[in-house]
């Protein structure tokens, strides 16, 4: 073939460009660390990291639910507890009032006054509240779950404010757990009322009226099994979210994993990929110095 | 018949007469060895009539002339150069069109309007648990504003992207219509050319160059004529003929405000034009860009209909009956915004799904299931929908980059097949001035000799 001079100039320049190009293409890898930095450069891949990318997000949207539902329910749990400490003073004190009959009116006074500050605590820890809502309320979360009524300095009742209401957390495309447990139910389960039993037994103290008092002691007892329930029950729910939580972190590293191998490059081939580049490069360059010094038949001529 | 004595003289100024336009060419040639539109030309030399015919002994030559100065060129490959600047003029477009559009769609580099619908779930997730937390609802509100912030900036780039195209289809017709006008002009200056004797080789090479940018802007397609001429055509529209030109007129689209709309001059019919950077941009303006932009109105369409149906039918904090203000106001991609009413009070946002219930997150959690399930209005999932526009999208570059590839190095190709019959090179003209010098100087000779011999006669009769 007939190679004009033009040609050799303009063949050179467009395998330098061309050369440029893969070497600008090497850059944008090794600097990106990623294969995929616009669709074209793998449109599956391209669609499978939005994809994975939302499902990522989901998950730790799932993860901050579990998250914020664990927390609640460890502090249920924990409010639970000590509840059951205090009824244990007083299911001590009941007995105490119950078996001596030698106690004097007055030690059953001092007793008395030993229940009604449980009453009083109680009634503290079930209004417990948690970033400003009620913790035990249901649904109606932004007033006290429990008022008391009072009459002659002391608590002569307790009413639930609250309604049956149970919030769920999403922890999973189809996995939701209670995160709430309704006061009335733990604190004012009829026949088992933490807040009733204790009322009964302070007044059959300060009355000294041991069947009442021995009728309010089963009343507790009751109300302690109940409260024992329910601290069992927001363990088991707590548990629940904290397997749902390594179950999600799991879960993340696969789709973290798998994103990788998407869109990230593979930077030792990269990098030969790379070297390659400006190899051809270079060769093109040198190329071209070449013909710009190719000897024309005019150098041997004049 | 007797030859004349002075018939050598003749026959050498002939040949100097000979050399010196084999001289000139080689000149203009070297000159011109840059040049990629130039064709490189060469003297066709022929034999000069002969001096007289000697009966028995045969004619006696007149030395030589110049016959023509030819243009060195493949016709057959000129026309492939047109259809393939046609070709290329159009990937091109397209692939740079593609290239930037799939920019403003990027969804695959974690960022786009997926990421912040995934933040907007991600916030009611968080909200679910804690409904009557006030931060929360803030939260809420602030991944809404962002996500519909970004449909709208998205939509506004679209926008851009599509007035950028309209106008490089304006500037490609309007292109069109100047480089018609010269080839018509060249036409009638070449055919007088030609009718006088003529070889008007610079004149056709310009409109060669002009054939191929008519290719370049609109596939328009020519056919050489028997009087020289080339009559061209654009998808079946005539646009040169002799020496008259056809013209496009640009107006602003009756049916689309936003772009132009090209109709040919002569009968008003729509202007379309068969490959081409016009039609490139057209593809892009009318099917790529306009295409996105319907998707993402429709994205926003989906957006609106499901957020307000749950916040519909949803209790805002404490509240008694559901409704109130809306989630989303707007219809399309640049209208979507969060309802300003819910922007200024975010516990008018609905979490919860019975009445008076401030510790109900359930329709928060609705809100974030959302994100799960295929929205009626785009048959899939909103990050499902984008993650099939920015596939689909990557395809169409990635091919339009490909094609451009390809025909670039047809039109390579084409370069070089052009180049080895009509490129010039200099070791060639270099080899031939040498030729031609000698030539010269033996031409020297002649007249030399020629000259002796008629010294030597004249002495001798004038003693």
């Amino acid at each position: 073939m007939r190679i004009s001079t033009n040609q050799m100039v303009q063949d050179t320049t467009a395998n330098i460009q061309a050369a440029m190009d893969q070497v600008q293409n090497g850059t944008l890898q090794l600097s990106t660390g990623q294969s995929v930095n616009q669709p074209s450069d793998n449109p599956l891949a391209a669609g499978q990291i939005v994809d994975l990318n939302s499902e990522i997000e989901q998950d730790s949207g799932y993860t901050t639910a579990a998250q914020s539902g664990d927390a609640q329910l460890s502090l249920s749990a924990s409010v639970l507890g000590q509840v059951q400490t205090l009824l244990n003073t007083a299911q001590t004190a009941a007995e105490q009032g119950l078996n001596s009959a030698t106690e004097s009116q007055s030690d059953l006074t001092a007793l008395a006054g030993t229940v009604d500050g449980v009453l009083q605590q109680a009634l503290s820890l079930a209004n417990t509240q948690s970033n400003g809502s009620s913790l035990f309320a249901g649904y109606q979360t932004q007033a006290p779950a429990f008022s008391a009524v009072s009459s002659g300095g002391q608590i002569t009742a307790v009413n639930y404010q609250g309604d049956n209401g149970v919030n769920s957390a999403q922890v999973g495309s189809a996995t939701a757990v209670a995160v709430n447990l309704p006061g009335d139910s733990v604190f004012d389960a009829s026949g088992s009322s933490v807040f009733q039993s204790l009322i009964v037994v302070r007044n059959a103290l300060q009355t000294g009226d041991q069947s009442s008092l021995s009728s309010g002691l089963t009343q507790l007892q009751s109300a302690m099994q109940t409260v024992t329930g329910a601290q069992a029950k927001a363990g088991a729910l707590d548990q629940t979210l904290q397997n749902q939580e390594t179950t999600l972190a799991s879960l993340k590293s696969g789709q973290t994993a798998s994103l990788s191998q998407y869109q990230d490059a593979n930077m030792a081939s990269a990098a030969t990929n790379y070297q390659q580049a400006i190899n051809t490069y270079e060769a093109g360059i040198q190329a071209a110095a070449l013909v710009a010094q190719l000897p024309s038949i005019v150098n041997y001529m004049l | 018949m007797d030859l004349s004595s002075f018939a050598g003289y003749s026959i050498a100024n002939q040949l100097f007469n000979t050399v010196q336009v084999q001289m000139d060419v080689a000149g203009n040639n070297i000159s011109n060895a840059s040049n990629p539109a130039y064709s490189q030309q060469a003297a066709v030399v022929q034999p000069a009539p002969p001096l007289a015919d000697v009966s028995g002994v045969g004619e006696v030559g007149g030395g030589s002339e110049v016959a023509s100065i030819q243009r060195q060129r493949d016709t057959y490959v000129d026309a492939q150069r047109v259809a393939t600047q046609g070709q290329l003029g159009e990937s091109s477009t397209l692939a740079q069109g593609l290239n930037q559009l799939q920019g403003v769609l990027n969804e695959s580099n974690g960022q786009g309007i997926s990421n912040t619908l995934n933040q907007l779930t991600s916030a009611f997730a968080s909200l679910a648990a804690q409904p009557s937390d006030p931060s929360l609802r803030a939260g809420v509100v602030d991944a809404a504003s962002t996500a519909a912030g970004a449909i709208n900036q998205e939509y506004s780039s679209l926008a851009s992207l599509r007035q950028q195209a309209d106008q490089q289809a304006s500037q490609a017709v309007g292109q069109m219509n100047s480089t018609a006008q010269s080839v018509a002009a060249l036409n009638v200056q070449i055919a007088n050319a030609q009718a006088a004797g003529q070889q008007p080789n610079d004149l056709m090479d310009q409109r060669q160059a002009d054939l191929e940018t008519l290719g370049t802007l609109a596939g328009a397609d020519s056919t050489t004529m028997a009087n020289g001429m080339v009559s061209v055509n654009v998808n079946g529209h005539w646009l040169v003929d002799q020496g008259t030109s056809a013209s496009v007129s640009t107006a602003q689209d009756p049916l689309n405000p936003a772009v132009s709309s090209f109709t040919w001059a002569d009968n008003g019919q729509a202007f379309s034009p068969a490959g081409g950077e016009a039609q490139g941009a057209l593809t892009l303006r009318d099917q790529d860009v306009a295409g996105a932009m319907g998707n993402l109105n429709t994205l926003a369409a989906s957006l609106v209909a499901d957020y307000n149906g749950l916040q519909s039918t949803g209790y805002a904090l404490g509240a008694a009956t559901p409704g109130g203000s809306a989630f989303f106001t707007g219809t399309g991609a640049s209208t979507i915004a969060v309802d300003p009413a819910l922007a200024a009070n975010p516990s008018a946002l609905a979490a919860a799904q019975n009445p008076s219930a401030p510790g109900d997150g359930t329709n928060a959690t609705a809100f974030a299931a959302l994100a799960d399930k295929a929205s009626a209005g785009l048959g899939t999932t909103y990050t499902g929908a984008l993650s099939t526009w920015t596939s689909e999208v990557g395809a169409s570059a990635a091919l339009a980059t490909q094609q451009q590839t390809t025909q670039q190095s047809s039109m390579t190709q084409l370069n070089n097949l052009t180049s080895s019959v009509s490129g010039v090179d200099l070791n060639e003209q270099a080899i031939s001035l040498s030729e031609y010098q000698q030539a010269y100087e033996a031409g020297a000779h002649y007249v030399g000799t020629l000259d002796q011999m008629m010294q030597s006669l004249i002495s001798e009769i004038t003693g």
